[in-house]
């Protein structure tokens, strides 16, 4: 059963950026990239993700490696587990609900006059 | 494919490192970009490295050429550049594209620069022990794979400044290692718990 996980603003970048094709496979720069964040930072979310359930990982097929010029390491490639997507949806439907709820509660010049 | 025996020498004092090593081992890739593996002193060691780089089976060509001082063909490259040219023949009809002749003249010694394997090679070389090390940090379980996914992405940052790949080791060794641990830590601990 999936985990329910801390919405932080990285992590919605992500499963935004996830949701965009469900059911492609990426991997950690590739995504990084869409979603606009620093290379480097997107390891702990998808770590999370992964988890939690929500997500799941597989090595480069090493025929694909093969063909490509010049040779590289194998990448880690991401996509989501079965009802993932779903559990992704309705946590940032109730991310933004939050913000929403959130929003209302401050002033509406920022200022409280 | 393509084929090149004549190599220009700029005139800017390379004379010297010429005569030293004047056997030249050079790739060529798939588009024709043609570069500089490395000088040797010896056709034999030329010969050598170039064998060795054409037994991996990749679709990139290797092959010896002589730069002469005087900028000058070396007549007894012509049956190597005959060889190339039947080698460079049979490529063409193979993958059924002509041999460009625009690329069969020699670049100048500028124009080689470092192969994009000899980059990937030489960031593996120091990367992979670097992410090995680092992913110590991690339950066991896990070390090879987070340092695989780490390696591949620090290779293919292998065209990005040094900014931007520094910034990327910074970042996996300051916040992406200590939170990875921390979460897999956490959920090993939960699960024996129950």
């Amino acid at each position: 059963m999936a985990k329910t996980l801390r919405m932080t603003l990285q992590t919605q970048l992500v499963l935004r950026t996830l949701l965009e094709s469900p059911a492609e496979a990426r991997y950690g720069l590739e995504l990084s990239q869409a979603a606009g964040l620093p290379t480097g930072t997107i390891h702990p979310i998808l770590a999370r993700l992964e988890n939690a359930g929500w997500l799941v990982s597989f090595w480069e097929d090493r025929g694909e490696i093969e063909r490509t010029d010049p040779p590289r390491p194998r990448r880690r490639y991401y996509r989501f587990a079965p009802g993932g997507a779903e559990s992704a949806r309705v946590a940032l439907a109730g991310a933004y609900q939050g913000g929403v709820a959130s929003a209302h509660l401050r002033p509406a010049n920022g200022l409280g006059s | 494919m393509a084929w090149g025996v004549e190599a220009k020498m700029p005139s800017t004092g390379n004379e010297a490192s010429t005569a030293a090593l004047p056997w030249v081992v050079i790739r060529q890739d798939g588009n024709g970009n043609r570069y500089r593996v490395g000088r040797y002193a010896t056709r034999e060691e030329a010969q050598r490295v170039g064998d060795a780089l054409d037994s991996r089976g990749h679709k990139q060509l290797y092959w010896t050429e002589v730069l002469s001082p005087e900028g000058r063909a070396n007549p007894y490259l012509l049956r190597d550049f005959e060889q190339g040219a039947r080698r460079a023949q049979l490529e063409a009809v193979r993958e059924k594209t002509p041999p460009s002749l625009e690329t069969s003249t020699a670049a100048t010694d500028d124009e080689y620069t470092i192969a994009p394997q000899d980059l990937t090679d030489r960031r593996l070389q120091w990367g992979r022990p670097l992410f090995e090390a680092l992913a110590h940090v991690l339950p066991a379980d896990s070390r090879e794979r987070w340092a695989e996914e780490w390696t591949a992405e620090w290779v293919d940052l292998g065209e990005r400044r040094l900014r931007t790949r520094v910034a990327f080791l910074m970042r996996v060794a300051l916040r992406s290692l200590p939170s990875i641990a921390w979460t897999l830590r956490l959920s090993a601990r939960r699960q024996s718990a129950r």
